[in-house]
């Protein structure tokens, strides 16, 4: 074996060992709830359990909400900043980036301040209405991730002369969007919408400042309070997420290929 | 001319301070094939993307078969257009490409299918075989086909191309050249091409519009455009030239002062005076390395540069401080000429074109 290869080899293992052993150690402590043996006994606690079932069920429909917000704000923003405006991407950018510097609990303070129940716009005067401001501050938080998803999509293709093509035979805007843009970065929406996904599934502040029965704040109720209950809902948050990286990288496999490729 | 179909009239375009095209007028008829021919940034694109409906003109309107659409949005034109870079629809087979335009008009499956069978029968990429393929699966040549297929399929009112053969190698760029001038004929469809490419646009239009500087230098047929330029810049940019630089030594003969020896220009001198300073242009194929008896004048001068290139040797003759070059056909009996050897040029003088 050569010595460069050697060395790369060492790097891998101890770059695994770095990622996975925590991982097999919790894995392996969820597994030890009854005394002596193996069993899956903390799982079935977790998955038997109805504030599990209910907080996911209700962050998974929060996350459809917030992805649908995510890609109805971001696709069409995204294409006409690249198509007509691309003097202002830096700005959009910075935008976009926001949610990363602003902390969310300035933000959930900001949101019970602005749309408290004697304000013009009482959101937070109904469950409704709150679901409703979870949901947008949600997609607020994604929005580096979708945006920059849905961007660097849209650098792939040429989206001024995919464009002006559909134009000259007859195309509106609606139809542009939604048969030539679409279809072209679905992939890259879905990878943006994978991200939201798992952003929403985990989130604890906006949630638990909201008062929403999300199934960020049950993890951090359930780890307060139990054993092996938070290593195993660890291990279901963990195969959540990577089966949504595993997705993204299935569809990837159906992106269809750039036409613009000139002999 | 024929009746006018399209008419571009006093169209102007200006981005921020920059004016673009400038005072730009063509009329073409039906069925009429005209390139804009000119270097980069000589405001020809910008003229078809304003026919096309993607640039609104500063001032001035373009007309099409009696009706303004000045101000019509590129979608309420019936205009097909070909792009440099294909533009196909990378999610869309090569079917649903064509059909694309016939698709958003809302003609019926049925109509629909039978004629993409036909467009895609035209162009040489049988239904069969190429409908299901995605452009990816294409070759450049193919794409640019698919491309027209799809332009031509809702039947426009005019077709456009802009530049469509400059990303695909030489080879296929003459077949495919010849393959659009052959369906522009066969359908009869009004067409503007753009090119910097002054071999494509001399051999499949029937008019040419040499732009320079946002303006029309010169709108003629290609053998027009050709043998009589109208002014230097488009003598220069079309074909190759040899240019001269003379004094008229004496303007009631029409003699002319070229390195120290004469030429009679008679008729050509278009009211220039003595002591006037010309630029005498000729086209390599008008010159001959002997004396010829059908040629009035001869120029001496040296051999300055001999390339033997097969069936035809070019060969570079200087002749005072000006260099000509003029192509002979390779004989095997006789011998390439030697560098620094003395030689005689002779031409027609009525092939000299006088650039004032």
């Amino acid at each position: 074996m050569k010595r460069s290869t050697l060395w790369a080899w060492v790097t891998f293992i101890i770059g695994a060992s770095y990622f996975f052993i925590p991982l097999i150690a919790t894995m392996e402590f969820s597994l030890r709830m009854r005394r002596g043996e193996y069993s899956f006994d903390a799982y079935r606690v977790v998955f038997s359990d109805d504030r599990f079932q209910a907080t996911f069920g209700y962050s998974v429909v929060v996350a459809i909400f917030t992805i649908l917000l995510g890609v109805l704000i971001v696709v069409p923003t995204a294409y006409w900043i690249r198509l007509r405006m691309p003097y202002l991407r830096p700005v959009v950018e910075f935008i976009t980036l926001l949610p990363l510097i602003i902390p969310a609990i300035v933000v959930v303070f900001g949101y019970i301040r602005m749309y408290g129940s004697s304000s013009p716009l009482p959101f937070l005067a109904t469950a409704r209405g709150t679901d409703v401001l979870l949901v947008i501050g949600y997609s607020m938080l994604a929005l580096p991730y979708m945006y920059r998803a849905v961007d660097t999509g849209l650098r792939t293709i040429d989206v001024r002369t995919l464009t002006e093509a559909a134009q000259i035979l007859g195309a509106g805007w609606t139809t542009i969007i939604a048969r030539i843009i679409l279809p072209n970065v679905l992939i890259a929406v879905l990878s943006g919408a994978f991200l939201t996904f798992a952003i929403v599934l985990g989130e604890f502040t906006m949630a638990s400042l909201l008062n929403r029965p999300a199934f960020g704040p049950y993890l951090q109720n359930i780890g307060a309070n139990r054993a092996y209950e938070p290593a195993a809902l660890a291990i279901i948050a963990f195969v959540i997420t990577w089966g949504c990286m595993s997705v993204i990288q299935v569809l990837s496999r159906f992106a269809p290929q750039s036409a613009n490729r000139p002999n | 001319m024929a009746e006018t179909y399209l008419s571009i009239q006093n169209v102007k375009k200006s981005f921020g301070q920059t004016t673009v095209v400038q005072d730009f007028n063509l009329d073409i008829a039906k069925g009429e094939f005209v390139s804009f021919l000119g270097p980069s940034g000589c405001g020809k694109t910008t003229v078809l993307r304003m026919v096309a409906g993607f640039e609104e003109p500063t001032s001035g309107s373009i007309v099409v078969s009696g009706k303004d659409i000045t101000r019509l949005k590129p979608n309420q034109r019936n205009i097909g257009m070909v792009f440099q870079a294909y533009a196909l629809f990378p999610n869309l087979t090569v079917a649903q490409n064509v059909a694309f335009g016939l698709k958003v008009a809302g003609v019926s499956k049925a109509d629909s299918d039978a004629r993409v069978k036909e467009m895609l029968g035209i162009i040489k990429l049988p239904m069969d075989e190429f409908g299901a393929r995605y452009p990816y699966q294409l070759s450049g040549g193919q794409q640019q086909r698919i491309a027209l297929a799809r332009a031509l399929a809702p039947s426009p009112k005019l077709l456009l191309l802009d530049e469509p053969l400059s990303a695909l190698d030489a080879k296929v760029r003459v077949s495919l050249r010849e393959e659009i001038r052959s369906i522009q004929q066969k359908l009869g469809i009004t067409t503007i091409f753009v090119t910097h490419d002054q071999e494509e646009a001399l051999s499949i239009s029937d008019r040419i519009a040499v732009m320079y500087g946002g303006r029309a230098e010169q709108v003629g047929a290609p053998f027009e455009i050709y043998n009589r330029p109208a002014s230097k810049f488009v003598a220069n940019f079309v074909g190759t030239l040899n240019v001269l630089e003379g004094t008229v030594s004496d303007a009631s003969n029409g003699a002319v002062r070229v390195a120290a020896q004469e030429l009679s220009l008679k008729g050509k001198l278009n009211g220039s005076k003595n002591g006037d300073a010309l630029s005498l242009a000729l086209r390599p194929e008008a010159i001959s390395l002997r004396r010829r008896p059908d040629h009035d004048a001869t120029l001496s001068g040296t051999i300055a540069d001999v390339h033997f290139l097969g069936s035809v040797i070019r060969v570079r003759v200087g002749i005072g401080g000006s260099v000509v070059s003029l192509d002979t056909f390779n004989t095997s009996h006789t011998p390439p000429p030697v560098v620094g050897q003395p030689a005689e040029i002779s031409f027609s003088s009525g092939d000299v074109l006088v650039l004032h």
